[in-house]
């Protein structure tokens, strides 16, 4: 059909409400619904008032597979500068995400585009600038990252209630800015290798009251204390902060994720945990293991727990390594696995024997999963993964199979 | 006997509807409710055997939009896997209009509150957009470049980005 067969007087594309406009352009990548808005003046005006998010990342703004990375920051800031200004005024957004490698000296630019989506009103905010940043544990150079300006979101004294989504990477967050009035709606909440320029507990969590989700990883906090109860949070991950103090009411927490060093952490109040993954790094006396924790703390800290998986290095190097006993269980511990790399004498049956002190402290364990070379080389692990048989007895007494007790014992002994 | 035929009777009874042109349509009262304002209509007690008018929608998609509603109401709660399949292969067959009786069917759907309806066709649509360069776009949907040629060369040169139409790949960052 070609448009100069068109019958002006027919309803046509740019004819529908405004909201199903902007319902069909949400259907569409970014770069598609941006194409929209150039095929002609009435979709230019179109596109400017109906264009449901924005997406500023390397694949959108670039040609595919484009290597040169040679001032492209300087491009890539051009770009988004050239299209926020066709824009005019910022029309209602879902979406406003911008992926790329800017850091404070882009203050200028990155400053304006906060603004613009602040007054946006975007429900799902991200500004992540870890591209170019060398990867792994390299949480980055506090002085090099962009210092998010939070109290721009922040009214006279009202706080955003349409952000449900924040992710931040790669910058720095200042509790010192006043008149941030916190994220009264905010239900998903990630930071990845922000630096913190003072206290982070104080800085926005108490104003998140509403938080689902929330991880924090290779950021700068020492200390996790809530002031408040995070009622409606369900997930909580925390990677690589070296932590040492977490203290955190949530009572309806499910899941929880930890890598960290051995530290004793307060959440003995969420009574709804069903599965934590934990990872331990190496705790900081030589030759020491972190099993003493694993036997006392973390039962203690996560008594309830049902699904569970614990990575920690075993140093195994005495026939009679002693290990610490207390009364404290997983008493609904039914999913046990452990990443447990091990260190010292292979020789040492009485170092590996400590393990098999995990049947008693979780009596109604169904599944024991042990990787003796960690969690990288699971392709070399001889994964002993073994179904227990009436690993309690019926009154749930803290009775041990000695049955199961020797098959593991066994499988320990034959495997290292 | 009688209350019993009442109760049966509510369920079964047909709706009249009709189009801005005129015409008179009949679906039973579960397909009407599937149109939130034929529902409220219906709670308010407005319909009689008149019918109810509706008078920005013509006879054509009106009749597709009572077709819709009717498959729909007939295979609305508890559905098999089967079933399921075989209301989505009706609504692909039933989408696969041209654009105009697409922008009807949105206009309609969305002033009826046919909540289904509207987001089949929303997805038509944008499928219809993706994938291709903006001069087929512009063919399909019949929208006119009124751009002067020195408007174009900016807007080409301030958008260079955007004309990339090969797939991204996803994970590049």
């Amino acid at each position: 059909k070609s448009a100069f067969m068109v019958n002006p007087e027919a309803l046509q594309l740019h004819h529908l409400p405004h909201d199903t406009l902007r319902s069909i352009l949400s259907r569409l990548t970014f770069r598609e619904s941006s194409r929209m808005g150039l095929l002609s003046r009435k979709w230019r005006q179109l596109w400017r008032s109906c264009c449901p998010k924005l997406v500023f990342t390397r694949a959108t703004m670039f040609k595919p597979r484009n290597k040169i990375m040679r001032r492209t920051r300087t491009k890539f800031a051009r770009r988004v500068n050239s299209l926020l200004r066709q824009l005019c005024a910022p029309p209602t957004l879902n979406k406003f995400v911008v992926k790329f490698g800017l850091r404070r000296k882009h203050t200028c630019h990155v400053d304006r585009w906060v603004r613009f989506c602040s007054e946006s009103g975007a429900k799902h905010i991200t500004f992540d600038f870890t591209l170019g940043v060398k990867k792994g544990s390299f949480s980055g150079f506090a002085d090099e990252k962009y210092i998010f300006p939070l109290h721009v979101f922040s009214g006279p004294d009202s706080s955003p209630a349409h952000i449900k989504s924040l992710h931040l990477g790669y910058v720095c967050l200042s509790t010192a800015t006043t008149g941030f009035a916190g994220f009264a709606n905010l239900k998903k909440l990630t930071l990845y290798k922000i630096s913190f320029l003072s206290d982070f507990q104080c800085l926005m969590l108490p104003e998140c009251t509403a938080l689902e989700w929330l991880s924090i990883s290779r950021s700068s906090v020492t200390n996790l204390t809530f002031c408040e109860p995070l009622r409606r949070l369900h997930y909580l991950c925390l990677h690589y902060c070296y932590l040492d103090k977490i203290e955190l009411e949530a009572p309806n927490l499910t899941s929880f994720d930890l890598t960290n060093w051995p530290i004793s952490f307060a959440l003995s109040e969420s009574l709804k945990l069903m599965e934590a993954n934990i990872e331990l790094l190496n705790n900081r006396t030589p030759y020491g293991d972190n099993l003493d924790y694993i036997y006392t703390e973390l039962p203690a800290t996560l008594p309830h727990v049902q699904k569970l998986s614990i990575t920690s290095k075993l140093y195994i190097y005495d026939k009679l390594q002693r290990f610490a006993k207390t009364s404290v269980r997983f008493i609904n511990l039914r999913h046990l696995t452990l990443y447990s790399p091990l260190w010292g004498e292979s020789g040492s049956v009485g170092g590996i024997i400590r393990l098999a002190y995990l049947l008693e402290l979780a009596p109604v364990l169904e599944e024991l999963e042990l990787h003796p070379y960690g969690a990288e080389h699971e392709h070399q692990s001889t994964v002993i993964k073994k179904r227990l048989e009436n690993a309690a007895d019926v009154n749930g007494s803290h009775h041990l199979n000695s049955n199961n007790s020797t098959i593991i014992q066994g499988y320990l002994v034959d495997n290292t | 006997m009688a209350a019993a035929t009442d109760d049966a009777g509510d369920s079964n009874e047909m709706i009249r509807v009709v189009s801005s042109d005129g015409e008179h349509f009949e679906m039973p009262e579960a397909a009407a409710n599937l149109s939130l304002v034929l529902r409220h209509m219906i709670e308010d007690d407005c319909a009689d055997a008149a019918g109810i008018p509706l008078a920005v929608v013509a006879a054509k998609p009106l009749a597709k939009i009572v077709d819709y509603c009717t498959k729909h109401a007939a295979k609305s709660s508890g559905l098999t896997i089967e079933e399921a399949e075989e209301l989505k292969r009706f609504d692909a067959e039933f989408i696969e209009v041209d654009t105009d009786m697409l922008y009807d069917l949105l206009v309609a759907a969305d002033f009826m509150g046919v909540e289904g309806l509207s987001k089949l066709a929303v997805q038509r649509t944008a499928d219809l957009i993706k994938g291709k360069t903006p001069e087929q776009n512009r063919e399909t949907f019949g929208i006119v470049n009124d751009f002067t040629p020195e408007e174009e060369e900016e807007i080409c040169k301030e958008n260079e980005w955007a004309f990339q139409i090969t797939k991204p790949p996803s994970r590049l960052c």
